[in-house]
């Protein structure tokens, strides 16, 4: 059977930045094990599967190994998807996932998600320090991350982490993050060796965590992000009580079929 | 703004989904190095081929991995070749590819499988790295040393039951970084192994043309056979490699299915 398939960049104005997302539009969901096999095969850091539900989609995510229950950069590109090739002219759309409805509209040339705020408390984790090659200046954390707050955004780009021993902490990632960077209010770098991501290149979830991180910190509840990561991207957080808009662009680079 | 064509290929693969998937891309000139290397790394595959026609069943061919061009890759030739005969229509028996490592040429057999022509690489037995043993989960019976170190085991079962430490396979030095694990074969095949390269950036490696360059003259000459037929148990895929031994060089063979045809701008 052929399905249609693209290939985005989310979070980025440019192609070859951001995070790439494969979406693959059904008409409905195969079983669990070709979906796998899709997504192992695509091996992209995740791939959108996307069925009408009503005026609605009903969206699930696969890494290659495993479904995951939340993934902002594929909800980005699923976004772009919709209302750039299925219906063009559309401007909002909800999809219904493990991680409950998500909303998406269209602002301009953006598209902004509505998700679940990830706040966080002060941690000691041993070893993180040497785990990354550089002391934090604080460290906080919640059930899904560490995240390690750096003295400046020259150290987050500069770091070399030991993967072998992020890959032994006892969260499955670890955000390292500072204030200010030329234009951005804050910098981020995403490690998640034990899920099999080394490091992520733009990844909305932890900006769940940061946002309201920062928010306290700051001040202030709106962010121009940076993610550092050899690709680049930008996201535009908003903290909104206990959720967090999520706003950036995708670029769209392969639009094909698939045999499944 | 340049459209491109896009195919991406299983090779060694008697079915979609499995074998070892590689991007083609057919182009009129090669594009900018800065540019391939990109578009590699956003395919994401351990290869993107790019071909450019030279007429007379002969193509220029280029491997980028996503991180960086290299001087020889099979499943991406095997994949290449497909999206010449099967999309391109060429009808020629043979096509020539000319490339880093000079001419490859793949032949399409009667029965529609690919069969390409590589140099042998028969190993010489060597000790043991002192930490592969824990690196593997699993004590090999021999070593072998070729172009990578070949761990032979007693049984397909052992082969296919590993549980490397990705991380201590990467930390084993030594001139050779890459581990293929092999043992005889179950059920029709002859041979079945698995390859680990996580000190390249691949953690295992679904189908190796390369390995099987090394794997033919070792396992030809233990088990008397020219012609063997193997298995690489990459968890999940599977991929189906013919050898064929013929003097100093190996005959590979396989099938390729194309799962994703598309275009692309850049």
């Amino acid at each position: 059977m052929k399905t249609r398939l693209y290939q985005l960049d989310a979070f980025t104005t440019r192609r070859f930045a951001g995070n790439p997302a494969a979406v693959m539009p059904m008409e409905r969901f195969p079983d669990e094990s070709t979906m796998l096999a899709i997504a192992a095969e695509n091996n992209l850091s995740e791939t959108a599967f996307l069925v009408p539900d009503g005026a609605d989609y009903r969206l699930r995510w696969f890494t290659p190994t495993v479904e995951v229950p939340l993934c902002g950069h594929a909800t980005l590109a699923s976004a772009a998807v919709v209302m750039e090739r299925l219906e063009t002219g559309r401007s909002e759309v909800t999809f219904h996932t493990a991680s409950g409805p998500l909303k998406v509209r269209k602002a301009g040339e953006r598209y902004v998600m509505n998700f679940p705020a990830r706040p966080s408390q002060h941690m000691a984790p041993p070893g993180i320090g040497e785990a990354l090659g550089a002391t934090p200046i604080e460290v906080v954390g919640n059930q899904f991350n560490y995240m390690a707050v750096m003295e400046s955004a020259h150290v987050v780009r500069g770091l070399r982490p030991d993967m072998a021993a992020i890959a032994q902490m006892d969260r499955p990632g670890v955000i390292v993050t500072a204030a200010g960077d030329g234009r951005y209010d804050f910098t981020s770098r995403y490690f998640a060796p034990a899920k099999g991501i080394p490091e992520d290149p733009v990844t909305g979830a932890a900006h769940c965590m940061a946002a309201p991180y920062w928010a306290k910190q700051l001040g202030k509840t709106e962010f121009r992000a940076f993610q550092a990561s050899k690709r680049g991207g930008e996201i535009v957080c908003r903290l909104l009580g206990d959720r967090v808009e999520l706003e950036g662009s995708c670029v769209f680079y392969l639009e094909g079929e698939a045999e499944v | 703004m340049a459209e491109y064509k896009f195919f991406q290929i299983d090779a060694f693969a008697e079915r979609a989904m499995t074998g070892g998937p590689a991007a083609v891309m057919p182009v009129d000139g090669f594009p900018a190095d800065s540019v391939m290397q990109a578009i590699a790394a956003e395919n994401n595959l351990a290869e993107t081929a790019f071909v450019v026609a030279k007429g007379k069943g002969v193509w220029d061919l280029r491997w980028f991995t996503p991180a960086l061009e290299v001087p020889l890759c099979g499943h991406a030739t095997l994949a290449s070749a497909e999206a010449i005969f099967s999309h391109l229509k060429y009808d020629g028996p043979e096509i020539g590819f000319d490339t880093r490592s000079g001419r490859l040429t793949v032949k399409r057999l009667k029965d529609g499988r690919l069969e390409m022509d590589f140099p042998a690489d028969m190993p010489r037995r060597i000790d043991a790295p002192p930490t592969l043993a824990d690196a593997l989960g699993a004590k090999p019976k021999e070593v072998w040393g070729g172009q990578y170190l070949l761990a032979v085991f007693g049984s397909a079962a052992e082969i296919r039951a590993l549980k490397p430490d990705l991380f201590k396979i990467a930390a084993l030095g030594g001139k050779r970084m890459d581990v293929c694990c092999a043992a005889p074969g179950d059920g029709e095949y002859d041979v079945v192994s698995r390859f680990f390269a996580p000190a390249d950036g691949i953690p295992e490696d679904p189908a190796t043309g390369s390995a099987h360059c090394t794997i033919a003259p070792y396992f030809s000459e233990r088990l008397g056979k020219a012609e063997l037929k193997c298995f690489q148990a990459y968890p999940g895929r599977g991929a189906d490699i013919t050898t064929r031994m013929d003097g100093e060089r190996v005959k590979l063979i396989g099938r390729a299915r194309t799962v994703i045809e598309g275009v692309f701008r850049v």
